[in-house]
């Protein structure tokens, strides 16, 4: 990090090599936009808000009043926009003087470092899923066992007893998600859709959700989970676990990333030392609106 | 716990507002004693090359050396120019121990050095149990710490990281912790290579007090 003089590229100096060996620049092979919604964001903030009721009917009394519900406000969840950028210093000395301009390219590479600037930071709302310091708008984590309703109470999006990568993991959440409280505080239920993992479980799963019998019964009975066409999205950037992993739902307003300005490169000269001048910088935010749009493994 | 991606040495990270240092700090043209050789901190059985991101200090003949631990720091290598390799004048990025040039002034090999309170600087901690959180570290804001050059016999880089656990107000320490930086490799605070920003609190500057400002 700093000026690229023509030291840094030196062995570029003379046209001597064969062939160039780096990272691909042409295209961007994003994982986030697998698993997030992609949307963009019209103003500096966004707010969602939660709402709930008014509950269920009561029976009525022949002759009686027919009794009162409500709706109340839950949490709000505010999207601020957060800007990234990076810029490239290079002398001009290196501009006129390499043999392989693929080298430098600067523009491309600032672009592919940008998009997997933000593919990392949205893996890190499933890095920091069970931490306490980054919270949601009901001051929760993304899988929480408090996640909180309008009308009071909790809920919890997260296994209670976890359970390794397996047909019973599957079960087990699919009754979970099929559970959960709807905004009212009654029973709503959700299907699952998809399992987001680190890339080490994308083989295990592959197995547990590809079997047409179950192993353990002999191969007579039926692997049922076959038929909940799972989609499997490894996350290679979520290396910070090889255990943990997370059912997605079909719940609306959950994982999203919206984009207040796409990526914009600048390109200017420093005058006074002659130097090359690249930037990159996007605006975006990152969040989850519904927390039943998850159900958390910390296996 | 995973640890971070580790980025070499001391980086440029934007102007320094206190100097009204720039955030493409112009560097300045140093050059290295004949035949100079650096070593790992307190020992010499590791023979290291200079490279960009090293932190320098000058010395009395007017060339610059390796600034090991607790060393006052006058700038940090950006680039470096061509050095004479015994036949030819070689293009580089990085030094090799022990460059004899003789006297022969055309042969002095160039070392791009950006003065160290032209801005302030990104540099990786060294270790991932003095801290395991983001306020852990953000506890240590203004605060002083000094770095490490360990050596790699390997790679026979200096590897400067900051000697996190030496974290204290102790004035005499070499850096001060401003921020803890914001680029994305930062994603695991309980692991390794956490990358913080600096300034730095005992340089060479003409004027600097020996030992600094107490640390808050």
């Amino acid at each position: 990090m700093g000026t690229v003089f023509t030291g840094n590229l030196f062995n570029t100096l003379k046209d001597t090599l064969e062939k160039i060996v780096d990272d691909k620049y042409d295209e961007q092979r994003s994982v986030f936009t697998k698993w997030c919604e992609i949307r963009t964001q019209r103003d500096h903030y966004e707010d969602d808000l939660e709402t709930g009721g008014p509950g269920l009917a009561s029976e009525v009394s022949e002759g009686g009043e027919i009794p009162l519900g409500t709706i109340r406000e839950g949490y709000l969840t505010r999207y601020i926009a957060r800007k990234f950028g990076l810029r490239l210093l290079i002398t001009e000395e290196t501009m006129e003087d390499s043999k392989y301009p693929q080298t430098i390219k600067a523009g491309k590479r600032l672009l592919r470092a940008l998009w997997k600037t933000a593919d990392i930071d949205a893996t890190l709302m499933l890095v920091r899923a069970w931490n306490s310091s980054y919270v949601g708008g009901d001051s929760q984590p993304l899988c929480s066992a408090s996640h909180t309703l309008p009308h009071g109470g909790t809920f919890s999006n997260n296994m209670a007893t976890p359970v390794s990568p397996s047909r019973t993991a599957v079960i087990v959440a699919k009754t979970q998600a099929a559970l959960y409280p709807g905004h009212d505080g009654i029973t709503e239920g959700y299907q699952l859709k998809s399992i987001l993992c680190p890339t080490n479980q994308e083989p295990i799963w592959a197995g547990i959700l590809g079997s047409d019998k179950v192993p353990e019964s002999d191969r007579n009975e039926i692997n049922v989970v076959k038929g909940y066409d799972l989609k499997v999205i490894p996350i290679k950037y979520w290396n910070t676990t090889t255990t943990n992993y997370i059912f997605q739902t079909d719940c609306p307003d959950g994982l999203n990333f919206r984009w207040k300005r796409r990526p914009k490169n600048r390109t200017w000269v420093e005058n006074s030392q002659e130097l090359m001048q690249y930037s990159i910088s996007a605006r975006w935010s990152r969040g989850w609106s519904d927390p039943r749009s998850v159900l958390g493994v910390q296996a | 716990m995973a640890d971070n991606e580790h980025y070499y040495g001391f980086r440029p990270y934007r102007g320094n507002a206190f100097t009204g240092g720039r955030s493409d700090p112009p560097t300045i043209e140093c050059t290295v004693a004949t035949g100079y050789g650096a070593n790992e901190d307190g020992g010499s059985s590791i023979d290291l090359d200079l490279n960009i991101g090293d932190p320098v200090k000058r010395v009395s003949d007017g060339t610059i050396a390796l600034a090991n631990t607790t060393d006052a720091v006058y700038g940090v290598i950006a680039g470096f120019g061509p050095y004479w390799d015994g036949d030819v004048m070689r293009p580089t990025n990085r030094l090799p121990n022990g460059n004899a040039w003789g006297t022969v002034e055309a042969r002095k090999p160039t070392v791009y050095v950006t003065p160290v309170n032209a801005c302030l600087w990104e540099v990786d901690v060294d270790d991932s149990s003095t801290a395991t959180s983001e306020s852990a570290y953000r506890a240590f804001v203004g605060e002083n710490v000094t770095h490490v050059c360990p050596g790699d016999s390997d790679t026979l880089r200096a590897e400067p990281r900051l000697d996190i656990s030496t974290h204290n107000t102790t004035e005499s320490l070499v850096w001060r912790i401003e921020a803890i930086s914001k680029n994305q490799a930062n994603k695991d605070f309980s692991g390794a290579n956490v990358k913080l920003i600096v300034s730095c609190n005992v340089s060479q500057d003409a004027g600097q007090a020996a030992t600094n400002d107490t640390g808050v």
